[in-house]
């Protein structure tokens, strides 16, 4: 938080309870977005890049790589095969 | 085994494994954290933040618990949320259609009515799973902060709400079933939603046949406990629309020539 | 009655006729090769039994009655098999199975079964996306027979495949073929040869030939002569624009002549070399092989 310097002991107990649940919601998309990205073969620089979305942009991040990170693996055909066309040739 | 519980529980291992299941409902229980959370503490907030500059003054509303909590319906699910939604849902059908995989199913004994049958009801459980739980956070939150909301017109309005998000859902199976390209398919989308979110805004009797309307609707239940007018008409509508959306996709994929592997 | 009965197939992209009247039947228990060169249609032909694209004309019956009432008899591998590559080769298998509806039980039994048959046990429980070309090809093989089809169709099974894959496929469907009835498509005369013993050689969306292969050699072998000799080019030249002559093929100093009339052609060939005092080393009357005939009516049509 950027206010950290006005808040004052009492109102950091206050607070607390409520920010754990979003801290504990934002770790688990954050840990299990990163293990997955670890885990893919794909080049270094597309890690690099993705590591750094997921880490760097709270929350958004890590879904914004759920989304579209991810996509070339579950969309794409799995054989060495042109993209999607509305019309496929033999 | 029956072939629609079949296609259901690989959408199932589809939301597993794409973490579909782990994110959606996350992004709504952060969003339904968020209304309480910034209205309880906004002014607060202002004021860490040095206060106004001199000479401006805002005076914020005191809100109630029940308008918090249907500000967190149409200020965040209604918005981020929606796009959301869409997010999650714009390559269901697209995917499958485009890399062949649909055609090859249906080359078993399969219907088309039985495929997209399962990914709507996959796609309405984990919807109504993240607006229950992220509804569930904010309901938390604002009687923590606030104070109890019977929860009987909150589960009434939330019911309501649901149509209103089953509709979306199927008009993106629909724009799916139209087109191929998911950026397409996720701006028309979210264009046609927030523009039919964004007139329940005006006045007029046409919203009546607005599905975007129950989301007023629900705020509604939630904060006084009535219904708006034409209630009942608006809810038929909406289910109208659904069964329309439905069968437009199944008609339209079965007259067409799907791309196959 | 025939397993399978194609009448009249007809098949038109706008003004383009990809499939043209196209006849042929399957027996029970046949293994039918569909032979042509890339593009000529057999993909189309493939996908038009499978009801994935529709006829503009003709008929197909399966066992009789119409084929859109009774894909869920044919078992079916696609040319290029994608799946879903989040899924496990156990799971798809289980996936289409089930679109069967295959009781649980049975099922279980049959995939290890059919794991064992293609060689996947070992990697059943690995993402799809992990798998190579030839064990994708492999577990197509298995999804297609996974609901003991009546009719067995691949499309150029072993096509994209490096030599290896290719032998072990090959291998692997003649131990299918005793059970099963099979019509696969390829564009290498070889692997029909090898595999099956009827053929359908279509070009251009024409079905040329249609019978066994010692049925297709007899019926249609033609005798060529071998003609070998320094500096034949300038001769053959001449050549090119008489009536007796079909074709004229030169590769390095040998040419095969095909001529109309074997006894004319003949004694007009040899007259025509001693007049040109062409110093021959060799002067052969050969039979074509199937290879030749292949891509002669290839060529022609
Ligand atoms: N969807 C389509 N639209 C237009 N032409 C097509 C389409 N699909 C295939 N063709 C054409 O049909 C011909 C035969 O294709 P195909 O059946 O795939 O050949 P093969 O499988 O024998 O290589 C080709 O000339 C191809 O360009
Ligand atoms: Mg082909």
């Amino acid at each position: 938080m950027h206010y950290g310097y006005h808040i004052e002991i009492d109102e950091i107990g206050a607070w607390l309870p409520l920010l754990l649940p979003i801290l504990i919601l934002h770790l688990i998309l954050f840990s299990v977005a990163l293990v997955d990205l670890l885990k893919r073969d794909q080049s270094t620089d597309y890690k690099w890049l993705w590591g750094a979305v997921i880490i760097l942009v709270n929350i958004i991040g890590p879904i914004l790589y759920f989304v579209l990170g991810r996509r070339q693996r579950s969309d794409a055909p799995t054989s060495s095969k042109s993209t999607p066309k509305k019309v496929r040739k033999s | 085994m029956n072939r629609f519980t079949v296609l259901l529980q690989k959408e199932w291992l589809d939301a597993k494994r794409s973490y579909k299941l782990l994110w959606l409902p996350v992004v709504f229980m952060f969003l339904g954290i968020l209304q309480p959370l910034s209205s309880f503490y906004l002014p607060d907030i202002l004021k860490m933040a040095g206060g106004l500059p001199d000479g401006m003054t805002i005076t914020l509303p005191e809100l109630t618990a029940s308008e918090v909590l249907a500000s967190a319906l149409t200020d965040q699910f209604d918005q981020l949320g929606l796009i959301v939604i869409v997010m999650a849902t714009m390559g269901i059908i697209a995917s499958d259609k485009n890399n062949g995989m649909l055609a090859f199913i249906l080359t078993r004994n399969t219907t088309l009515v039985e495929y997209l049958l399962s990914k709507l009801v996959g796609h309405a459980v984990m919807i109504a799973g993240s607006i229950f739980l992220g509804f569930l956070t904010a309901v938390f939150y604002t009687f923590y902060l606030y104070q109890a909301v019977s929860v009987a017109r909150i589960a009434a309005g939330l019911g309501v709400y649901y149509i209103w998000c089953l509709f979306m859902l199927t008009f993106v199976i629909a724009i799916g079933a139209l087109l191929s390209r998911t950026p397409a398919i996720a701006l028309l989308s979210i264009f046609v939603l927030i523009f039919l979110k964004t007139i329940t805004l005006l006045e007029g009797g046409f919203q009546i046949l607005n599905p975007a309307h129950l989301s007023n609707q629900a705020v509604s239940i939630i904060t006084s406990g009535n219904v708006l007018p034409h209630f009942f008409i608006t809810m038929t509508v909406s289910v109208l629309l659904i069964v329309f959306c439905l069968i437009f996709a199944t008609s339209y994929l079965s007259r067409k020539e799907l791309p196959s592997m | 009655m025939h397993l399978l009965q194609v009448s009249q197939l007809q098949k038109k992209y706008g003004n383009h006729e990809v499939v043209q009247n196209v006849d042929f039947h399957i027996n029970q228990g046949e293994c039918v090769a569909l032979l042509g060169p890339n593009g000529a249609g057999k993909t189309t032909i493939i996908k038009m039994i499978l009801d994935i694209n529709k006829l503009t004309g003709g008929k197909i019956l399966l066992n009789g009655k119409r084929h859109d009432q009774m894909r869920k008899f044919i078992g079916y591998l696609p040319q290029h098999p994608t799946f879903y590559p989040w899924m496990t080769g156990r799971e798809l298998l289980i996936f289409m199975g089930g679109l069967s509806n295959i009781e649980r039980d049975i099922l279980e039994e049959r995939i290890n079964e059919l794991l064992k048959l293609v060689g996947l046990s070992e990697v059943e429980n690995q993402l799809i996306g992990t798998y190579s070309g030839g064990m994708k090809q492999r577990l197509g093989i298995a999804q297609a027979l996974i609901h003991q089809p009546k009719l067995l169709i691949m499309d150029e099974p072993v096509s994209a495949l490096d030599p290896l894959g290719r032998r072990d496929i090959l291998e692997l469907l003649k131990v299918i073929k005793q059970k099963s009835t099979i019509l696969f498509s390829t564009h290498i005369l070889h692997d029909a040869e090898e595999l099956c013993d009827k053929m359908l050689i279509i070009n251009k969306g024409q079905l040329l030939v249609n019978g066994s292969i010692h049925q297709i050699i007899e019926q249609t072998q033609k005798p060529i002569f071998i003609i070998q000799a320094p500096r034949l080019s300038e001769w053959t030249h001449q050549l090119m624009n008489e009536d007796l002559i079909e074709s004229i093929e030169l590769t390095g100093n040998a040419a095969k002549v095909r001529v109309k009339n074997i006894e004319q052609g003949r004694d007009w060939l040899l007259s025509h070399i001693l007049k040109a005092q062409l110093p021959i080393q060799k002067f052969e009357l050969v039979q074509e092989s199937l290879e030749e005939i292949f891509l002669r009516m290839v060529k022609s049509s």
